[in-house]
């Protein structure tokens, strides 16, 4: 602990060196940070929209008209067995008639067509784990249209479609704002961290001539980055939530990232400044190490 | 113990001398030896062997039990922490004090709690009279007390072999005499000391080896009894 207290403060004593620099690599990366939240913040409520929406996923299998009560039964079971499926409801042509009918203000229709045209019909709802994966209710849909007795099989394709290709480009938006900003991330600690080397560049030099050994020349320039990268991650959260609260009044429900999603932007962003702070500091450590001063004798 | 094997050494780049070539020369423990010769003669560069900033061309560098052609990267730092090293420029760490110029050293190798740190450095303070500076920074000492700040920090490790790079080189000659002195109270108390300067007079009054070296050869290689001239 001691020890690691004395890299702190050398890592500080670093900073205090060079403040208008630590600034500006502190503010970049708020920058950046920031605006990787923001689009954490908005993947996150879309993905929450659209749960709800899958919410409603599900199949209507249409059979047809003549099947014996039996293989209905029958039916009914097997789509049961089916791991994806949540419930399975059975509704009669004239149980459907019915509910038309209710729907139309009591209109007879029977009457007035002669005969009932419509079909019975299952109506199938997904495990919410299935209705959360993509493409398992067309799966599913494929599976059943081949079973003799079923005439049709409805999922509202359209819709369906269109809100799994929405997903889509919000995860890989999500993930494209993640590299892009890992990127920048290690580009501005890079430069601030090899920025701060150098400025200590004949210090290191006589670090290594009275033995210091790598790693300890290394640690407070990783303690520095991890700092730096921390320090704008809460400042970076920190507005995202001032943006949340300001936005909430006019989208109600916006919700702010799960704890687990901060903890691992939080996490991320470190290990990222320590990845950078290493990176950019091992190279010219190494040409120290090699460097060939003037003979002076 | 320190021993060049038909050392040759050449830096890299187009137009680069030898620095060295066929050094054959054997310090032994406790030795007090000076290395002479003008600018350019391959006194650093003898110096920069021992530490391993350097390796040797060709021929191997032996110091205590370390081999240039066997020792890692790695191992340096325990050669380096073995070895006290003392420049003409001083080397010291300019925002800090004379105090923590010496503690820094300590901590690098794991001395953190002060009480140790405080006894340790005071002693070394002390001992090369330094006491009352060190609070300093070294920007307001004069060029003998930062050279002596320079010889604290280089004994801290209690080293066995203490090195020295024209270390009066940019020192009158009161001063001069006093690093001398306290080279030769660290050679008594049993340390390996190898001085590279131009100055024959101090190597006279000193040595009790003096090599001469000339384009990176060794022209002589004198014993001298103390105060006999070389």
């Amino acid at each position: 602990m001691t020890r690691l207290r004395f890299f702190l403060s050398e890592a500080w004593e670093m900073q205090g060196r060079d403040v208008a620099g630590g600034l500006a690599s502190l503010t970049a990366l708020t920058a950046v940070l920031f605006l990787l939240a923001v689009v954490l913040l908005a993947g996150h409520n879309i993905r929450g929209a659209a749960r709800a929406l899958e919410g409603r996923k599900g199949l209507e299998v249409f059979l047809v008209g003549d099947l014996p009560e039996g293989r209905v039964g029958e039916m009914a079971e097997l789509f049961r067995s089916f791991g994806e499926v949540a419930e399975v409801r059975f509704v009669s042509e004239e149980q459907e008639l019915r509910r038309i009918e209710r729907e139309l203000g009591g209109v007879d229709v029977s009457e007035a067509m002669g005969t009932n045209p419509l079909s019975p019909v299952f109506r199938i709802t997904l495990t919410p784990e299935a209705a959360g994966r993509a493409g398992v209710v067309q799966g599913l849909a494929e599976e059943i249209a081949v079973y003799e007795g079923v005439d049709e099989v409805l999922y509202g394709e359209a819709w369906i479609g269109s809100l799994e290709r929405g997903l889509r480009h919000v995860y890989w938006a999500t993930a494209g704002a993640g590299i892009l900003a890992s990127i920048a991330v290690l580009l501005v600690l890079w430069n601030t961290i090899k920025l701060a080397f150098l400025g200590r560049r004949e210090t290191i030099r006589i670090l290594k001539i009275v033995g210091a050994t790598g790693s300890f020349i290394r640690m407070p320039y990783l303690l520095l980055g991890a700092m730096h990268a921390t320090t704008a991650s809460i400042l970076a959260l920190l507005f995202a939530a001032l943006l949340r609260w300001v936005l909430v009044a006019m989208m109600p429900g916006l919700r702010f990232l799960p704890l687990s999603w901060t903890v691992v932007f939080l996490a991320g962003a470190t290990l990222l400044g320590i990845l950078s702070s290493y990176a950019s500091v091992e190279s010219p450590l190494r040409s120290l190490e090699r460097s060939h001063e003037a003979v002076t004798s | 113990m320190i021993g060049f094997d038909h050392v040759h050494l050449r830096y890299p780049g187009p137009g680069h001398e030898p620095a060295l070539e066929d050094v054959h020369v054997e310090v032994p423990t406790g030795q007090m030896a000076f290395l002479l010769g003008p600018s350019g003669a391959g006194k650093t560069s003898l110096l920069k062997l021992v530490t391993m900033e350097e390796r040797p061309t060709q021929g191997r560098v032996r110091v205590l039990e370390f081999d240039s052609v066997t020792v890692r990267n790695r191992e340096l730092p325990s050669l380096r922490r073995r070895i006290g090293m003392v420049y003409q420029d001083f080397r010291l760490l300019r925002d800090k004090t004379v105090f923590e110029n010496i503690a820094y050293v300590l901590r690098m190798t794991g001395v953190l709690d002060h009480p140790t740190l405080q006894r340790i450095v005071l002693r070394l303070l002390t001992h090369v009279s330094l006491y009352h500076k060190r609070n300093h920074f070294p920007d307001q000492l004069s060029g003998g007390e930062q050279q002596r700040t320079a010889i604290a920090r280089a004994l801290v490790h209690e080293p066995r072999i203490l090195l020295a790079d024209e270390p009066t080189g940019n020192l009158d000659t009161v001063s001069a005499l006093e690093i001398l002195e306290i080279f030769r109270r660290v050679h008594t108390a049993g340390a390996t000391v190898l001085i590279a300067t131009h100055d024959e007079s101090l190597a006279a009054r000193y040595a009790e080896r003096a090599i001469f070296l000339e384009e990176g050869r060794v022209v002589r290689d004198a014993r001298p009894a103390r105060g006999r001239g070389l």
